[in-house]
């Protein structure tokens, strides 16, 4: 299996775009870059952006297939690959990836081999107690299955691109930034604002580097 | 720092009582303004105000604020049934789900046809994970106020969540026929049209999102959705030939 890192920038937006919608399911696409891992063959793939798609009307086809286009173009354009992905539900004990959810991902799949899923962990999105709130889901033995081990430490294949992430989450959802994350649904309301890229989230990201 | 313009706030916080938009964060922070510097201006409306705000407060989890404005409800209306539903709402925040139900059964008891209560059970059930039972009272309690377009979007909804498409689109057709100028029930009864996936489901859809833009010009969601069906047909009589 391959090793794969969330940076921040994927995770961070996640979570925002779960925070802007607290009281809908939402979710998004995962895209990544394939890398080698060093000097061994292993493949690495590094989740380095997602693409919030929706926060109502989940589970209705017609926009997700444009929405779905969009972002296959987009992603080619930009040399990454679809890799994944996310979604949130409305309910605070609900933490599992829903039939519906699991159907988008394995259409992912059928294009990109290594795909996974992100579900947001409700319980764990309190900004004053910053801790990973993402659990992944692969496809194993014919099911979307949840690995509870992830971001522990090796053996685990899935590691965060920078263990204060869940801190700089924190610092991000105080800042409000949240409001500046639009997706497709939102893109489909007013078509000025930037979906895809969050030109307006990234300068904000990139400005907090610089002071930090 | 610029003055509060509490005339502003008092104007947006009717809109909003008006629209029925969940902007709890702006309810909050300009209702906790006006109620603490301004409830001499507002008069009269200072009571439908504490009540949006408690609401809000009750979203953002502000309990101090919460308790404030039920406070200052209970006294003004003693045993009022709406009090009441507040008070309901109160323990749903707390999560005391099981205390909310038995208040509003008991509400119910007094007076069947109390309909703020009738539709926080169902969101009670919905709260506690039991879709089936949600669908179930919501849909006894449209059989007697089908005027109800909130309910029937809310089963739709619940329908949605069990790809129960067929029964979905039902909501939708009685949400038409209640307000057929409305471009926004056409525009999702053609979605689930189209997710529905039937030949003859995929026909209508294409009529629905033609609606859509007939009532809202530029919609860009139904055009996308024009542009779907045709493509859809351009491929199926290409698969024909």
């Amino acid at each position: 299996m391959p090793n794969y890192v969330i940076t921040t920038k994927a995770y961070l937006k996640i979570i925002l775009h779960a925070c802007k919608h607290p009281f809908t399911s939402v979710n998004g696409i995962l895209l990544a870059e394939e890398a080698f891992d060093g000097d061994s063959s292993d493949v690495k793939i590094i989740i380095v952006d997602v693409v919030p798609l929706f926060h109502h009307w989940a589970s209705l086809t017609p926009m997700l297939e444009v929405g779905l286009q969009q972002v296959s173009v987009y992603a080619n354009r930009n040399q990454l690959k679809m890799a994944g992905y996310y979604h949130a539900n409305e309910r605070a004990d609900e933490n599992k990836l829903p039939p519906f959810g699991q159907k988008i991902a394995s259409k992912i799949q059928d294009n990109f081999h290594n795909s996974i899923a992100l579900v947001v962990q409700n319980t764990k999105l309190s900004p004053n107690n910053p801790e990973i709130a993402i659990v992944p889901y692969i496809f194993k033995d014919n099911q979307w299955r949840p690995d509870n081990k992830a971001f522990s430490g090796p053996p685990s294949s899935f590691t965060l691109e920078n263990s204060d992430i869940p801190s700089i989450t924190s610092q991000s959802i105080f800042k409000r930034d949240f409001e500046v994350i639009y997706d497709f649904d939102e893109h489909l309301e007013n078509v000025e604002l930037d979906w895809l890229t969050n030109t307006k989230l990234a300068e904000l990201m990139h400005g907090d580097k610089k002071r930090a | 720092m610029a003055p509060f313009d509490y005339l502003g706030a008092i104007e947006t916080l009717h809109e909003l009582r008006k629209s029925g938009e969940r902007k709890s964060g702006l309810v909050v922070s300009l209702g906790e303004r006006l109620l603490r510097d301004y409830t001499g201006k507002l008069g009269d409306e200072v009571w439908p105000v504490y009540e949006q705000v408690f609401i809000s407060a009750l979203d953002q989890g502000n309990d101090a604020l919460a308790k404030t404005c039920f406070e200052k409800l209970e006294k003004r209306f003693p045993g009022s049934p709406r009090v009441k539903i507040l008070e309901g709402m109160k323990l749903e925040a707390e999560d005391k789900l099981d205390e909310a139900l038995r208040l509003y059964d008991e509400i119910l008891e007094k007076d069947d046809s109390n309909i703020a209560a009738s539709k926080r059970r169902v969101a009670v059930f919905k709260a506690k994970g039991q879709d089936q039972q949600a669908m179930e009272t919501l849909s006894k309690y449209l059989d007697d106020f089908y005027n109800d377009a909130e309910g029937w979007l809310e089963l739709s909804d619940l329908y949605l969540k069990f790809h129960l498409y067929q029964q979905a689109a039902f909501c939708l057709e009685e949400l038409i026929l209640l307000q057929p100028q409305n471009h926004f029930y056409h525009l999702k009864f053609a979605e689930i049209l189209y997710t529905s996936d039937t030949s003859d489901n995929i026909t209508l859809a294409l009529k629905e999102f033609c609606r859509v833009v007939e009532l809202c010009e530029d919609h860009v969601r139904a055009l996308y959705g024009i542009k779907l069906v045709n493509y859809y047909y351009f491929n199926y009589f290409n698969s024909v030939i």
